[in-house]
């Protein structure tokens, strides 16, 4: 086997997973913190060392159109955006669903803007969460290179036949360094044959007709899509296994735990924040606190049953949210609160509102949240079960 | 395809998919909302338009400014696409002189080009002459019809009205006064400009479609307006050869010329050598071919114009040829009097000019200024200051009006048998525009002796009107397609063309002697293009207007809705698809399409 370690960006280790998955159509429009995805590509393509045809567009919403395009001939697919190019991309990802393509793309997460600010918070993605896209929210560069191989794999299988977004924090995880195993091209053909599309194809010798016009069978087509998504939830645990048993390393699949087989409270997040979560509940443990961590993987499909299992006999739950959907509050809250809310004995759920454009979130931090959060539960004295934390001049 | 709806599905030959109207069930629908369009010629999206595309021809600018009615842009895309033959065709259709517009006309086609906004102008005078040196045939003549005309005048007028009338099956004999026919294209163009055996050529193109040509006659000399009663309409094209005298003193000495005079001189052979210094007073192409002229007999000659060179009449190429040779043109000079000694001439005394209003010409007054009186040296003066008509031959047998053979808009003079054109009249004084004139009254004798009345002869004017220059189109006569005109006469203007997709590239120089060589003898001074040259030349052509299947549209319609027909000749619009979205109008580079509202 010949698997070699380096030192790689999140940003590079994207390239290299997009590259061992050997795709073949590589459109991009740069935006920061995204850009570096391109360059590296754009090499591994100049030196030969990727057969794939690169296009540069004028707009994102072109890329995803061009993507759509190299899919539906039956080709491989990848792209890469952040923030408003994502939000440029929007119509064309509801396309891309829709049609059942398996593209696959990186959002690095960027705060939208205005303010004009780099740094990173789920804002971008949370909004493309209705586009019929699954998304994998992952928290380190290694998990980004094993992620985007095992995204074509879900992606592509016939139950599924959706496309996919692995969303991981710009700046922070896209530009760090960390060292990463790049995987043997054997081993990754082996894991991830090649794509064969039987069910939209361009092709002229074979003339078919998609997006067609059909306002009497539209509900059946979303019904349709629900099914896939529904699908994919085995199929991505059932990846995650085949990809441990041939590379050794394994995600959890729709989610991951930390210390929750005997936990009372439990936080949850997604993406990077995810380590400093850890890290707190090893404190809290320290502390005597009976506390545990959830690092939620899948949004789309949104893991309900799962939850359900690992967080119902909770005393607390405490949902770290990098994302707002303004004039309600945490975005992965809300989700949550529903999937619980009719479970008899519900553990109580606060939401935290953290992280925003990128700011710290420290260990004591979040210790300290924990513990007034328990504190108040046990007096039940909470007053708002949404809350922004550290927000200048707010006590 | 799906369980028991399969066997039904299938009959349907044009179907791609499942029948939809048998589908019941969400898990039987193809995935990616995919195959399911049955016979796609059931959903024509062209439904949602609202407006449409269409390929609409409109007015190159050089189409619009040529007085002879080519079709400039046609010609020159035949060029562009190797079919010299066929672009020599088109243009014979409405022009007679490829090969002599070619070599002499003041082509206001490449003024009005719009590439010269871009970076230079196309030189279509020189694909003229390209194409006019290509081939020496001429079109095909309708059956004789019994009919008889005489012109008078073997000029561009003459030569084109005999041209357009035999191609109408009309028997005509022109007759001339001079020893040889042309009359100004033989006796006042020099040699350098339009070599006579190109001139002999294109006059034996019209003798050889049956025209004849009777030299010698001379109206009212040795031949009456009477002895021309047997002919059913005649036309007059005598020119304007009368010599116009500025009106100073000394101007009738010896050693002072008149212009006209002195070219017919030399081009008659009657003048060989003229080693002296001369001054040559006037601004119009007469002046400037005097001084060529007398450059190339051994002469000095230098040029007194009484404004500047932005009013001279004079054609641009040729006061800059006539500069490159060597000849000094003094503007904002009038001539007083011409100083004499012992009744020769020793030199002119001119005063200065400065500019004042404007005439009715639009073109500023020359205000001498006094006290700027200087005197320079000559040994000879030439005065090539206008030419006029002589109407004498023609007393009695019609109007005339200012000087000139008064005519209506198709060439009639008062009476109604006799017709007009080129310089006697009030045309503008160029070949091209002695050609339009000749056409003009081709069709008006035409419709005449067929009996048409004056109404309906405008109205098929108007028809065939080519632009707005006066131009008609002889092939749409001859073709009797009244019709309204292909282009609705909006003009392209640059501002209304795409060049994002043309790429600047320089006008192809014409072959031409060197100036220090040029000036020794009468050769052929400028030339055309090499077969490769003209090809790169037409290739500049931006085709203002008119589609040449660029192909852009069908690159750019997200509808795939437009494509070439089946020889790459044209492109068709899909109105079944095409959902008026005007990406193709917008991306055209020549503005050949329009948008119309949908009724």
């Amino acid at each position: 086997m010949n698997s070699e370690k380096k030192m790689l960006t999140g940003n590079y280790a994207a390239a290299h997973g997009a590259k061992l998955s050997r795709v073949r159509v590589v459109p991009i429009y740069p935006i920061t913190p995204q850009t570096t995805v391109i360059e590296k590509l754009i090499e591994f393509i100049s030196k030969g060392e990727l057969d794939a045809e690169y296009i540069p567009i004028e707009s994102e919403h072109s890329v995803m159109a061009a993507a759509i395009g190299a899919e539906a001939t039956g080709v491989r697919a990848f792209t890469a955006s952040s923030s408003q190019g994502i939000a440029y991309m929007h119509e064309n990802l509801f396309v891309a669903s829709a049609l059942r393509l398996p593209i696959v793309m990186t959002m690095v997460n960027r705060t939208m803007n205005p303010p004009i600010a780099g740094g990173p918070d789920h804002s971008d993605s949370m909004a493309q969460r209705d586009t019929g896209w699954l998304q994998i929210y992952v928290e380190n560069a290694q998990e980004i290179l094993d992620m985007i191989i095992q995204a074509y794999r879900i992606a592509e299988d016939k139950n599924v036949l959706l496309p996919v977004a692995i969303c991981y924090e710009g700046m922070v995880i896209s530009h760090f360094l960390e060292a990463v195993e790049i995987p043997d091209q054997n081993l990754v053909d082996k894991f991830l044959p090649p794509y064969h599309a039987d069910h939209v194809v361009l092709d002229p010798k074979r003339p078919m007709h998609f997006a067609v016009i059909s306002d009497e069978y539209l509900p059946e087509y979303r019904y349709q899509q629900e099914v896939a998504m529904e699908n994919a939830k085995k199929v991505i645990q059932k990846v995650d296994q085949e990809f441990r048993d041939l590379f050794g390393r394994e995600y959890g699949g729709l989610l991951s735990t930390y210390r929750m087989e005997d936990a009372e409270v439990a936080l949850v997040s997604m993406g990077n924040i995810c380590g400093v979560v850890r890290m707190a509940v090893r404190e809290l443990r320290n502390e005597g606190i009976k506390a545990g961590a959830v690092k939620l993987r899948a949004f789309r499909p949104f893991p309900k049953e799962v939850l359900i299992d690992v967080l119902k006999n909770m005393e607390l739950v405490i949902v770290l949210d990098r994302a707002v959907s303004s004039g309600y509050g945490g975005i992965l809250y809300s989700e949550l609160a529903s999937t619980l809310c009719n479970l008899d004995h519900k553990p109580y759920i606060l939401d935290y509102i953290i992280g925003l454009g990128g700011r710290q979130v420290a260990v004591p931090q979040l210790c300290s949240l924990v513990k007034n959060s328990l504190s108040d539960h046990k007096k039940s004295s909470i007053k708002q079960s949404i809350q922004w934390i550290g927000i200048r001049g707010l006590s | 395809m799906h369980g028991g709806n399969k066997d039904k599905a299938m009959e349907r030959k044009n179907i791609l998919g499942p029948d939809r109207t048998l589908l019941l069930d969400y898990t039987e629908l193809p995935i990616g909302a995919s195959a399911i369009g049955f016979d796609p010629n059931l959903i024509k999206t062209g439904t949602w338009r609202f407006v449409r595309p269409v390929m609409k021809p409109m007015m190159a600018p050089c189409n619009e400014s040529c007085p002879a009615g080519v079709d400039v842009r046609g010609f020159i895309g035949f060029i562009n696409n190797r079919l010299v033959l066929k672009a020599l065709e088109l243009y014979l259709d409405e022009n007679p002189f490829p090969a002599i517009c070619g070599r002499v006309c003041f082509h206001p086609c490449e003024t009005a080009c719009n590439r010269g906004f871009y970076d230079e102008t196309v030189a279509i005078n020189g694909l003229d002459y390209f194409i006019g040196d290509r081939s020496h045939k001429s079109p095909p003549c309708q059956e004789d019809n019994g009919k008889n005309i005489a012109i008078i005048g073997s000029g561009p007028a003459g030569l084109s009205c005999a041209y357009f009338l035999r191609r109408l099956g009309y028997s005509v004999k022109i007759f001339e006064r001079e020893p040889k026919p042309g009359g100004v294209l033989r006796y006042y163009i020099p040699e350098y400009r339009l070599p006579k055996k190109i001139l002999d050529r294109e006059i034996q193109k019209l003798t050889a479609m049956g025209i004849e040509i009777q030299t010698g006659k001379n109206l009212g000399q040795n031949m009456s307006i009477e002895e021309l009663s047997t002919f059913d309409a005649l036309f007059f094209a005598t020119g304007a050869h009368v010599p116009v005298r500025p009106g100073i003193p000394g101007e009738k000495a010896d050693g002072v010329y008149v212009g006209l005079d002195f070219l017919k001189r030399v081009a008659t052979g009657n003048m060989k050598v003229f080693k002296k210094k001369v001054a040559v007073i006037g601004g119009g192409n007469t002046a400037i071919d005097v001084a060529r002229t007398i450059l190339r007999l051994g002469g000095k000659p230098a040029i007194y114009y009484r404004r500047t060179i932005e009013e001279m009449p004079a054609m641009e190429s040729e006061v800059s040829d006539c500069e490159k040779e060597g000849v000094k043109i003094h503007y904002l000079t009038t001539p007083i009097k011409i100083l004499l000694k012992q009744n020769k001439v020793i030199g002119v005394e001119f005063v200065r000019n400065e500019l004042g209003e404007r005439d009715g010409s639009n073109r500023r007054v020359p205000v001498p200024v006094k006290g700027t009186n200087f005197r320079v040296d000559a040994d000879a003066v030439i005065l090539a200051v206008g030419e006029g008509t002589d109407l004498s031959p023609f007393l009695g047998s019609s109007e005339m009006e200012q000087q000139l053979l008064k005519i209506n808009e198709f060439g009639q003079t008062s009476n109604r048998k006799i017709f007009g054109g080129g310089d006697v009249t009030h045309y503008q004084r160029t070949v091209v525009d002695a050609i339009k004139s000749g056409k003009r009254a081709a069709i008006g004798i035409d419709c005449y002796l067929g009996g048409i009345n004056e109404k309906e002869i405008f109205k098929i004017m108007g028809a065939i009107a080519f632009n707005k220059q006066g131009a008609l189109s002889f092939h749409k006569y001859i073709q009797k397609d009244f019709t309204s005109m292909d282009t609705d006469g909006q003009v392209i203007h640059f501002e209304d063309l795409n060049t994002s997709y043309f790429q600047h590239d320089k006008r192809n120089k014409r072959i031409g002697l060197p100036f220090e060589t040029r000036i020794k003898n009468f050769k052929e001074a400028r030339g055309g293009f090499t077969s490769k040259k003209a090809q790169k030349e037409a290739d500049r052509c931006f085709s203002c207007g008119l589609c040449n299947t660029c192909g852009n549209c069908f690159i750019f319609c997200p509808d795939s809705s437009i494509c070439f027909d089946e020889d790459e000749t044209k492109m068709l619009i899909d109105y079944d698809y095409c959902k008026g979205c005007g990406i193709c109008i917008e991306e055209c580079p020549r503005h050949a399409m329009s948008i119309v509202q949908e009724e």
